[in-house]
């Protein structure tokens, strides 16, 4: 193997094929041909008038003896380059077996239109505008050419998922085909995973190396790099210009929140964070929409599922929360869009984070057992919740092992209210308890404070929306003790804690004042309190479900026992859905509203949303970053130092070209 | 030593249309002439023609006949009359038949054909004069000529002559001409026909003839066709009498210099000449034939 020659052999090597060539330039050396003339005399007269030009010829022999020489050298060392190498220009062709992964990053902010046109694919890219990702595989490209003889590739695309897209091959043709067909995805990266992936495929691979190509992304400055594999990084995108401040084209729907109304369930307020990452501050149009079935992009575009358009102005580089109140939640599904108004003259780059997307939360009816003397203000609370029916029951009748969970078949109750009853609630039920005395309950106070001043506390617990305390009085209140785990919701100021939660095993909530000592009953707070508390008691606090991170796996809890389910994914083919234990479990990068429909006729609807670190923004790329060799410099029309041996031969032709009149001089015409 | 006269005359170079171009040039030159049929050159010998050469003083002995009385009226001086003696000229044709002559390109006539060619024509106009003709071919030494040849009738002997001779052996005019001039005691016209390529010169062969009394015209023959084909580069130049070898590089540049050492060649030579009082014409061998023959004829002192 040539690429094990030590130094000595290569000079031993590249001497022996010297004087091999001034041999044969020996034996080729030009002989003088033989020209009978009639009077030699005559010409020895000319060549003794010729003697005074003699040193002049003399040089002229010499130097054209010279230029051959270098004509043979330069030729013999432009011949030997490619096979022995020149030191310090360039070295022998590396033969060695090597395997690089190429780790292509194809999340979703790999379709931003900022991609760096290279010129070989300028002529393609009609409007000069080109994704990272068109950048990302004509750099792509460029690798492949630039491939060492021996080395074989295996072509990787990661976004919240791995793909591998093509096996261990060498052949350009199958690998420039398989990065033509590249799509950038809708996910965030998971570039732990991909590196670990690409780690394993590399075990016990020779010469083991990764080529990166990305956008970047807040997880590169924690992932690990593998031992022992040398990672090479290209980034793409357009970094930002020394001359113009930071930031990019792009509006993005960062997150969508809903919240129904206390007093029309039906209709809520909707809230959108738009982020703007330009320079400078934009209007913004925001478009919601809304829809019973809607998947896709698409279900949403018509003009019934428009519900309101608004614009706003958004800050440069910064985010704003937009509220829109009244919206009809009936429909169940929604998008929300961002575009840049439709005066903007700027375009916005990074699509694919224009949009988001959410399901409420359907709310099932709810049983409630209020075990109270009697009370009208709870029971007017509870009646305006249209979700709610209830049960009530005297203190004296009240049994709460008939409550138990054993006898939940006959006498079901999905959460308990206790209003000043000393007996505890029903065993593993979760309860409401409002004055509560003090041998009843852990929770309960030892003493009363007169006219407290009621006090919410911070933060930001469900049971507090919308609520507020003021010009709320009371003439007495119960302090309660806290429990270890429990959370203070409402204080009496410089006294103690009047309503307490506690989530540890059972939910429950104890509220320490009468209603009959305190104006709570008749203001809206209190209905906006039970429902609240109620809707906190049964799970159902959250008006939105969560959305599934795109690319991951999700665990869909769902009663599974007894029946099936299918599975549609946003623009999709329907298929049986994965079931595992009692929880559906499906994985995608597809952006939209997931379901699931169950064969009782139960629909599971999940909205996604893009991972929190995919932005458009471009980071610091992993490893040494990989240069071209001078020959795909070259390919792009770039001025590219020669190789070695170009240089060589353009010598040999200058040597020529002087050589050439000297030669004309010896040689017949 | 001269060849023998071959049986056939060598119709390369004598066929008809070379006769008749010759007697088509004999018959210019006749017309050229002021004289009459015979002797029609006069010679240098003082004699007993019948016109006024020179006065010369009266020895005793003399035949008084001669006395010019006139002279002696005026002067009181014994001047004898002398006349120039009118007799036949005799033409030696001294043809070089060294090796050098024998080169041309290929498919041409080289210097020696075309010295045969010359010497056949002048011969003839020779011949039509009645003047004696002797053909002389020499290289390295002279080889000793036949006796000489007069009227037209003998002109056939002379093709045949002329077809018999052989081109080789290097040259040595010195030794040449001093032969000829001591084996042709009978004085007369020498037509030296050559290239004159000898190292040893021409002027002591010229002088050895001047001093014996003969008329001497140089022929220089030259052939400026050998160069003209443009051999360049390293080349090894070889003399083809003497096989001396002289490595050079050949450039237009050199090339301009051998033909400045050429014309300085041909003026040595032509001054050798003029310092004995010969004639010297130098003729190219591209030369056409009749005009090559009629300048000869013209400056050769064919005419008187």
């Amino acid at each position: 193997m040539i690429g094990a020659l030590t130094d000595w052999q290569s000079w031993a090597m590249t001497t022996g094929g010297v004087l091999v060539a001034i041999g044969l330039l020996y034996l080729l050396r030009p002989r003088r041909r033989q020209i009978q003339v009639p009077f030699g005399g005559l010409w020895q007269r000319v060549l003794a008038k010729a003697e005074a030009r003699a040193l002049g010829r003399r040089w002229r022999r010499l130097f054209s003896m010279l230029a051959i020489w270098a004509i043979a050298g330069l030729m013999l060392a432009a011949l030997g380059e490619p096979l022995v190498g020149l030191r310090g220009c360039s070295g022998p062709p590396d033969l060695e077996a090597s395997h690089t992964i190429l780790l292509i990053d194809t999340s979703a902010s790999m379709a931003t239109l900022d991609g760096v046109p290279l010129q070989v694919d300028v002529d393609a890219i009609a409007d000069q505008r080109i994704s990272r990702l068109d950048e990302a595989r004509a750099r792509l490209r460029e690798v492949i050419a630039s491939a060492r003889p021996a080395e074989r590739f295996l072509v990787v695309s990661a976004a919240g998922r791995l793909h591998t897209r093509s096996g261990w091959t060498s052949d350009a043709a199958v690998l420039k085909h398989t990065i033509t067909t590249l799509q950038a995805g809708q996910a965030g990266l998971d570039l732990r995973q991909a590196w670990a992936a690409a780690q394993d495929a590399l075990t016990g691979r020779l010469r083991p190396r990764i080529v990166w190509i990305s956008d970047g992304g807040p997880a590169l400055q924690a992932a690990p790099v593998p031992a022992g594999v040398e990672v090479l990084s290209i980034q793409v995108g357009r970094p930002p210009a020394p001359d113009r401040p930071a930031g990019l084209d792009n509006l993005a729907v960062e997150r969508v929140g809903i919240r129904p109304s206390p007093a029309d369930p039906g209709r809520g307020t909707l809230t959108v964070r738009i982020r703007n990452d330009r320079a400078r501050a934009v209007n913004a149009r925001v478009t919601i929409m809304a829809t019973a079935e809607g998947q896709t992009a698409a279900d949403f575009s018509g003009p019934a599922a428009l519900k309101t358009t608004r614009t706003e102005e958004i800050g440069a580089r910064s985010a704003r929360w937009l509220q829109f109140n009244q919206v009809d939640l009936s429909a169940g599904r929604f998008a929300v869009r961002v575009q840049p108004s439709e005066q903007a003259e700027w375009r916005d780059l990074a699509g694919y984070d224009d949009r988001a997307y959410a399901v409420a939360a359907i709310r099932r009816p709810l049983k409630v057992l209020l075990v109270s003397d009697g009370n009208l203000f709870l029971e007017a609370a509870l009646l305006a919740n249209p979700r709610l029916t209830f049960h009530k029951e005297k203190p004296e009748t009240y049994r709460p092992e008939r409550w138990a969970a054993a006898d939940r078949a006959l006498h079901h109750v999905d959460l308990v209210v206790l209003d000043r009853v000393a007996a505890p609630p029903p065993p593993g039920q979760p309860h409401l308890r409002f004055d509560p005395l003090a041998h009843a309950n852990t929770l309960a106070g030892t003493k009363y404070v007169g006219a407290p001043e009621m006090v919410i506390a911070p933060g930001e617990h469900p049971l507090l929306r919308g609520l507020s305390l003021q010009d709320t009085n009371a003439d007495r209140a119960r302090i309660l003790e806290v429990p270890q785990g429990a959370e203070v919701l409402i204080r009496a100021r410089g006294n103690g804690p009047l309503a307490v939660a506690s989530s540890e095993g059972l939910r429950r909530v104890v509220i320490g004042l009468d209603l009959y000592d305190t104006d709570l009953g008749g203001r809206l707070t209190l209905p906006i309190l039970m429902g609240n508390t109620i809707d906190w008691l049964a799970g159902d606090e959250e008006a939105l479900l969560p959305p599934l991170d795109l690319g991951r796996v999700w665990a869909i809890e769902a009663p599974v026992r007894g029946l099936k389910w299918t599975y549609r994914q946003p623009g999709g083919d329907t298929t049986p859905a994965r079931v595992a234990g009692d929880q559906l479990i499906a994985s995608s990068e597809l952006h939209g509203i997931h379901q699931w429909h169950g064969s009782d006729g139960t629909i599971l609807a999940r909205s996604t949303r893009l991972a929190a670190t995919e932005r458009p923004g471009l980071q610091v790329a992993l490893g040494r970053p990989w240069q071209p060799p001078p020959s795909v410099e070259q390919a792009r029309g770039q001025p590219a130092s020669r190789p070695p041996w170009q240089w060589l031969l353009l010598l040999a032709m200058v040597a020529l070209l002087v050589e050439w009149p000297l030669y004309l001089r010896r040689r017949t015409v | 030593m001269q060849e023998a006269p071959a049986k056939k005359i060598r119709t390369d170079l004598f066929d008809a249309p070379f006769l008749r171009r010759i007697e088509h040039l004999a018959l210019l030159a006749r017309r050229m002439a002021t004289s009459g049929q015979r002797a029609q050159r006069r010679s240098k010998k003082i004699g007993s023609g019948i016109e006024f050469a020179d006065h010369r003083d009266y020895t005793p002995g003399d035949d008084p006949r001669y006395l010019d009385w006139k002279v002696y009226g005026r002067t009181e001086r014994l001047l004898l009359r002398q006349y120039e003696e009118e007799e036949d000229l005799s033409v030696y044709f001294l043809i070089d038949r060294s090796t050098s002559m024998g080169m041309a390109p290929a498919g041409e006539l080289n210097l020696f054909e075309r010295s045969l060619q010359v010497t056949a024509a002048l011969s003839y106009i020779s011949l039509s004069n009645l003047d004696r003709v002797a053909v002389v071919p020499f290289s390295t030494t002279v080889e000793r000529p036949d006796r000489s040849l007069r009227g037209k009738g003998q002109f056939f002997r002379i093709l045949r002559l002329l077809s018999s001779l052989q081109i080789g052996g290097p040259t040595n005019l010195p030794n040449t001409l001093r032969d000829f001039a001591r084996h042709r005691p009978r004085r007369g016209l020498v037509v030296l026909i050559s290239d004159f390529y000898d190292p040893r010169g021409l002027d002591d062969g010229l002088r050895y003839l001047a001093f014996r009394g003969f008329e001497v015209m140089v022929l220089q023959l030259c052939d400026s066709r050998l160069f003209e084909a443009g051999h360049f580069g390293d080349l090894a130049l070889v003399d083809c009498e003497t096989g001396e070898r002289r490595e050079l590089c050949m450039t237009p540049e050199l090339l301009v210099a051998y033909e400045e050492a050429f014309i300085e060649f041909s003026t040595d030579i032509a001054n050798a000449a003029r310092e004995v009082g010969a004639r010297h014409l130098r003729v190219d061998v591209s030369t056409p034939f009749d005009e090559m023959v009629m300048k000869v004829f013209r400056s050769g002192g064919f005419l008187g």
